[in-house]
């Protein structure tokens, strides 16, 4: 045991560098990710007064509001999954196998909901079917509809929810080996028996994680239900409002635990037992592509009903710019520029705030990120374990578990930064992330470990061989980190609207609280400029990305092609 | 260039899996490489060949044991500070630079001046024949451009030690062996020691000085080509190292030259090493090239056995057989196959032991 002691002093002496940056990583994630959930979790048992007690779970258990919120909770996203498990997989089925035109429209509608800030299809499907809403009472003449509820929830939650399904079930019915199929044919199967016989057994694994996913977000999801939720309350939405609302920190506490719990089941559920069970990796060799499907009445119907949804989810995110230029929707059609005359005058502040934290975060969580997936991929180290866990854990952590953890646990000394900028920041990365660890570390498994080694070989220190060979080739992993970190931290919400103050403000915060007083029209464009500063973020990256080259790979035994590509995009 | 010797004292690894369980990858490795020698680690995956190896790059710690370059020992420098350039098995060719950075990466992080770097890459250019590709970035090259470029970027470094990671495993059969006789015509020529990691005993055999010969993270012979071969010391290495047919016999006479030997009903007759005494069972390694295939009728001397062709394969340049004499069923091949009609599968032949090539080894 001394021994192992001394050889790993000397190793730290040997490389302190690297031992600083892993005491960095470690340090942070705990402060940030593991203390927070270990005060909330103690603040759901304790009083006030420091005495334990179980009076919040109790109340939850007797039903009520608070029950409530987690019942409805539980329908909406079984409906929500459902829903969008169903729309995404025939999306997925004619993407996959059939010869159809606009592929690259349903691939572009893939990436909305990624973008998009958590108001926009809310906004829209009050602006088309709300009391004043365009085709309730322009177009059907209803005077009394109602949107707000769990209807407008299931439709909202859907239309945003089921382009992440169709990412995880098209790449993996892509993945499917033709021969795979071309043998059930071979043997006697019509196409429908081929479907019902091979196809879709091989696609169950991908439908139950697409189901999961959705499921998550849906319990997690704060931003639908607060803007078109209603009298539908939801335990996201709960939490918010027994936590700034009330006050009750503990029954919000409590609440939030079990969400955070229900979660993390039901993700680790979706990444072991769903994820050893696909038999997709089994294949051999890919032989010939697949034979697309090019005519038919099959082809012809669900062509006609991916093209419908696909222009039902465009009008509703063009709707959304449209009413910002609209003096009164479902009153005063006329054009007005005095939304934004609003979003520039009162919202400056919460603009700057934003780009200024969301830039920031953007490069801590991309960087990091990256750091933390090659330590995870290449080195070993005491406290692995740890990074390894809580890393994992930050995925399945609702916005607003994150949001109520924070005030609890930084509102004091010794780490009294509510308030602060450092605060927000830190919300924004271990938001952002775990998808720059996730897609991190598959790029770094692709790459052979020995180009590392060549360069040590050859005379480079640790941090040379990270700057100068490892980050260049996980630029793509990098890159699409630094996308996601910004674009997820512009459009953050569920747990920013815990931390903002007088002094640092967000956009999104500033869209609630003109949603929460009816001024469709500036929430709109507030919804615009965000869309706006998103697209000319990526174009920005895309261009830097596309200047700096690309290279190919030299050999196959370079990169090995994983079988199954992870869903990098999702959300949690 | 300053090639040095290599000498690794009592080196041991062991690896600690998850479950805290210790795994003994490589024992007691006592090896002394002279400068310039080429020698060759050969043994069966999992042999500890690769990690002997990598012990010497650095990459694995040595759990306890010393390893010098010539007088300096180097078991507490970091793999960055050694210096000795390794070939990778995946050649591992950084693939977001070219050929030329490639290549002058080592020197540059030596902060060498630019034109000492240009004038260095172009004489390793030189010699590889790789001048015309410096600007290619490595995925346009194909596999034995990328072997030379893997090559050039250890050489121009010009280390003490060179390595060798199974550097010719990824290519076609062909360039295999083009790029052996490069290699060892490249490393003769720079004078460099060099270590070189194989499972391909052909490979070890036409390139070493030296082959080691491992198995289960143990020695079990050091020689040249000729001496594994012919004189191999353990039953391990005979049947590693191409064919052997095994052969258990009792010493039944032995005077100061030579030994007679029983092999079931027949005596044996063999050059003694002195080390016989009668009665003792040993192990007889027969190679199926130094044993000769006659009719019954034909007359003759020497060791000879009655036998029955059991099978035979065609492999152009030889002719397989397997002949039942009695316990033991051995293969003989017979060089030149057109010089005589073949025996067909039934023919009963008399099998000539030669005395001379015969060995034995203990168990």
């Amino acid at each position: 045991m001394r021994e192992t002691i001394v050889s790993g002093l000397q190793r730290v002496y040997r490389e302190p560098l690297l031992y600083l940056t892993i005491l960095l990583v470690v340090a942070s994630l705990a402060v940030f990710i593991a203390y927070p959930l270990l005060m909330i979790t103690k603040a759901s048992f304790f009083n006030i007064h420091d005495g334990f007690d179980l009076t919040s779970y109790r109340r939850i258990l007797a039903g009520g509001s608070l029950l409530t919120s987690l019942t409805n909770s539980f329908q909406l996203a079984l409906i929500a999954a459902t829903l969008s498990t169903v729309i995404a997989y025939l999306f997925a089925y004619v993407f996959a196998y059939m010869d159809v035109p606009f592929k690259k429209l349903f691939n572009g509608i893939a990436i909305l909901p990624v973008i998009s800030p958590p108001f926009v299809i809310a906004l829209s499907a009050i602006l088309l079917f709300g009391r004043q809403g365009f085709i309730t009472r322009e177009l059907l003449g209803i005077t009394n509809a109602n949107i707000y509820g769990l209807q407008g929830l299931i439709l909202v939650q859907t239309l945003s929810f089921f382009p992440i399904a169709f990412l995880v079930l098209a790449g993996l019915l892509k993945s499917i080996s033709p021969a795979i199929e071309e043998a059930s044919e071979n043997l006697g199967a019509s196409r429908l028996q081929t479907f019902f016989k091979v196809t879709l057994p091989l696609s169950m694994s991908g439908i139950a994680n697409a189901f999961m996913l959705v499921f998550i977000q849906s319990l997690a999801d704060f931003g639908n239900p607060i803007t078109i939720g209603g009298g539908y309350s939801t335990v996201a939405k709960e939490i918010y409002l027994q936590a700034v609302g009330s006050y009750d920190i503990q029954a919000g506490a409590a609440l939030a635990v079990l969400l955070l719990t229900i979660t993390a089941v039901v993700y680790a559920i979706q990444k072991y037992w769903v994820g050893n069970r696909s038999y997709v990796t089994v294949t051999g060799k890919p032989g010939a592509g697949r034979r697309m499907i090019n005519s038919g009445w099959p082809r012809t119907v669900l062509f006609g009903f991916c093209l419908f949804l696909s222009f039902t989810v465009v009008l509703f995110y063009i709707l959304v710019p449209v009413g910002s230029f609209i003096q009164l929707w479902g009153i005063n059609y006329s054009f007005t520029l005095d939304h934004y005359r609003v979003v520039f005058s009162l919202g400056q502040k919460a603009i700057r705030d934003t780009l200024f934290l969301a830039t920031i975060a953007t490069f801590i969580a991309g960087f990091m990120g990256m750091i933390i997936a090659f330590l995870l991929v290449r080195k070993n180290f005491l406290g692995k374990r740890f990074v390894e866990m809580v890393s994992m854990l930050s995925i399945a952590i609702p916005g607003t578990v994150l949001g109520i953890a924070y005030i609890i646990s930084f509102n004091q000394a010794p780490l009294a930064i509510t308030g602060t900028a450092m605060i927000i920041v830190a919300a924004f990365v271990v938001r952002a992330i775990p998808v720059g660890i996730r897609s991190g570390i598959t790029s770094l498994q692709q790459i052979d470990p020995s180009i590392e080694e060549a360069a040590t070989n050859l005379g480079a220190s640790q941090s040379k061989v990270f700057f100068g060979i490892v980050l260049p080739l996980i630029k793509p992993a990098f890159f699409s980190g630094l996308v996601y970190s910004f674009v997820k931290s512009m459009t953050a919400m569920s747990a920013v609207i815990f931390l903002v103050s007088a002094r640092y403000n967000v956009i999104t915060a500033s869209i609630l609280s003109q949603v929460e007083s009816g001024r469709i029209g500036v929430a709109s464009a507030y919804c615009t400029l965000l869309i706006l500063i998103m697209i000319a973020a990526m174009l920005f990256l895309h261009l830097v990305v596309s200047r700096m080259g690309s290279y190919s790979q030299p050999s196959k035994a370079i990169r090995t092609v994983t079988a199954q590509p992870e869903p990098q995009t999702v959300k949690v | 260039m300053k090639s040095r010797t290599v000498t690794l004292n009592n080196v041991c690894k062991s690896f600690v899996d998850d479950s805290g369980s210790a795994f003994q990858a490589v024992t007691d490795v006592n090896l002394h490489i002279e400068a310039g020698e080429f020698v060759t680690l050969l043994g069966p995956s999992g042999c500890g060949k690769t990690t002997t190896l990598r012990m010497v790059a650095g990459f694995e710690s040595i759990s306890t044991g010393d390893i010098y370059f010539g007088d300096d020992n180097v078991r507490n420098l970091q793999p960055n500070k050694r210096d000795c350039t390794m070939v990778f098995q995946s050649y591992a060719l950084f693939p977001h630079m070219s050929v030329y950075d490639n290549v002058a990466y080592g020197l540059r992080l030596k902060k060498m001046p630019a034109t000492a770097i240009r004038e260095k890459v172009n004489q390793t250019f030189d010699i590889m024949n790789l001048g015309a590709y410096q600007d290619r970035m490595p995925g346009q090259l194909s596999g034995g451009q990328q072997q030379r470029v893997a090559l050039a970027r250890a050489l121009v470094m010009e280390p003490s030690v060179l390595l060798f990671d199974e550097p010719l495993s990824n290519l076609d059969a062909k360039l295999r062996l083009t790029m052996r006789d490069e290699i060892r015509r490249i490393q003769k020529a720079v004078g460099i020691t060099a270590i070189y990691v194989t499972h391909d005993q052909s490979e070890a055999m036409s390139m070493s000085d030296k082959v080691v010969v491992m198995n289960k993270g143990r020695i079990e012979q050091v020689g040249t080509p000729t001496e594994v071969y012919q004189r191999p010391a353990t039953r391990f290495v005979a049947d590693f190292i191409g064919v052997a047919n095994f052969l258990q016999a009792e010493v039944a006479d032995t005077d100061s030259e030579s030994v007679q030997l029983r092999l079931g009903e027949a005596l044996v007759k063999m050059p003694s090493d002195g080390s016989f005494e009668s009665g003792r069972q040993v192990t007889l390694v027969a190679r199926p090239e130094a044993i000769g295939l006659t009719r019954p009728t034909a007359a003759g001397s020497g060791n000879l056995l009655p036998g029955l062709v059991q099978r035979s394969a065609f492999m152009g340049q030889v002719q397989d057989y397997w002949v039942d004499i009695g316990d033991n069923e051995i293969q003989v091949t017979v060089s030149n196959p057109r010089a005589h009609e073949p025996f067909q599968p039934g023919d009963k032949v008399l099998v000539d032991l030669h005395g001379d090539s015969l060995h034995w080894v203990q168990g």
